[in-house]
């Protein structure tokens, strides 16, 4: 019982320094994901076709194309979303770092899990 | 005989160039007016594409594009100027447009037409931004398809992989 309190504490105190817990949406999933990410016009997203959606995206908001994103590139996503992304802490995203939150953002707004995203559930 | 040579020895200079010649019915090398152009390994040499935005970019090796992506067998005439709104259409897409976009270019002069359409983004293990594209050229009415992959260079061209 006494671990299993350790083990909470841990992990709320120490997850959001550490990076290991994404608390929030980087970046909300929103309607317009079908718009160019639907590249097979299924009418819904699959996981795969977000992940190439946002290595383009990666593309586009990096300014100036040094193969990383700081916050100055990003200056929709909160301070706390950001440092949550930024595992390794050095201030700047790389394309995994920025990969695995917004495929966080992807499961948080898939919401029967089947590993698409309908327009039902995007806002 | 002594024309032939010299025909012989354009088309190799052209051919080192990146550009390639095409043996016209005559026999002599088939540059002209239309250059034409041919695999001869262009895009695996490396050829630059100007970055018409962006990061600047440095000049265009105009017709290197060609050569890899529509060379191999194809083979076709395609002029100088045809090649420069070309590569700056390219370079201009690959630079700035989504993936899917049709990008679309042609030569006021003689009609030759394209598209350029990037189909996907990645980044290397390096860091490196690639693009894969398809691109189409009219000449003639008759549509050469291709596709090609480049990669951004840090002055912001474009090189042909």
């Amino acid at each position: 019982m006494r671990g299993l309190r350790v083990a909470l504490v841990a992990a709320v105190v120490l997850g959001p320094v550490s990076g290991y817990v994404q608390a929030q949406t980087f970046f909300p999933v929103t309607k317009n994901v079908f718009d160019v990410t639907d590249t097979n016009h299924d009418g819904k997203v699959s996981r795969e076709e977000f992940k190439a959606r946002m290595h383009e995206v990666f593309y586009f908001l990096d300014k100036n194309k040094d193969g990383f994103l700081t916050k100055d590139e990003l200056p929709r996503v909160s301070d706390e979303a950001f440092r949550a992304a930024d595992k390794n802490g050095d201030g700047k995203l790389t394309l995994d770092e920025y990969i695995d939150a917004r495929m966080h953002d992807f499961d948080a707004a898939d919401k029967n899990h089947d590993g698409f995203l309908t327009r039902d559930e995007v806002q | 005989m002594a024309s032939k040579r010299v025909s012989a020895w354009i088309c190799l200079v052209m051919a080192l160039a990146l550009v390639g010649c095409q043996t016209t019915q005559g026999g002599g090398a088939g540059v002209g007016t239309a250059t034409a152009i041919g695999g001869l390994g262009g895009a695996a040499a490396g050829g630059l594409l100007g970055a018409a935005v962006g990061g600047g970019g440095a000049g265009i090796a105009a017709g290197t594009i060609l050569g890899g992506l529509l060379g191999a067998g194809v083979g076709y005439a395609l002029d100088q100027r045809s090649q420069q709104i070309q590569a700056q259409t390219v370079a201009r897409s690959l630079e700035a447009a989504p993936s899917g976009t049709t990008a679309t270019w042609v030569n006021p002069d003689n009609g030759i037409q394209g598209t350029v359409t990037p189909v996907r983004t990645y980044q290397t293990t390096q860091g490196v931004y690639c693009r894969e594209f398809e691109q189409t050229i009219i000449i003639g009415g008759q549509p050469q398809r291709g596709v090609g992959t480049a990669c951004r260079q840090p002055d912001g061209s474009w090189r042909m992989n």
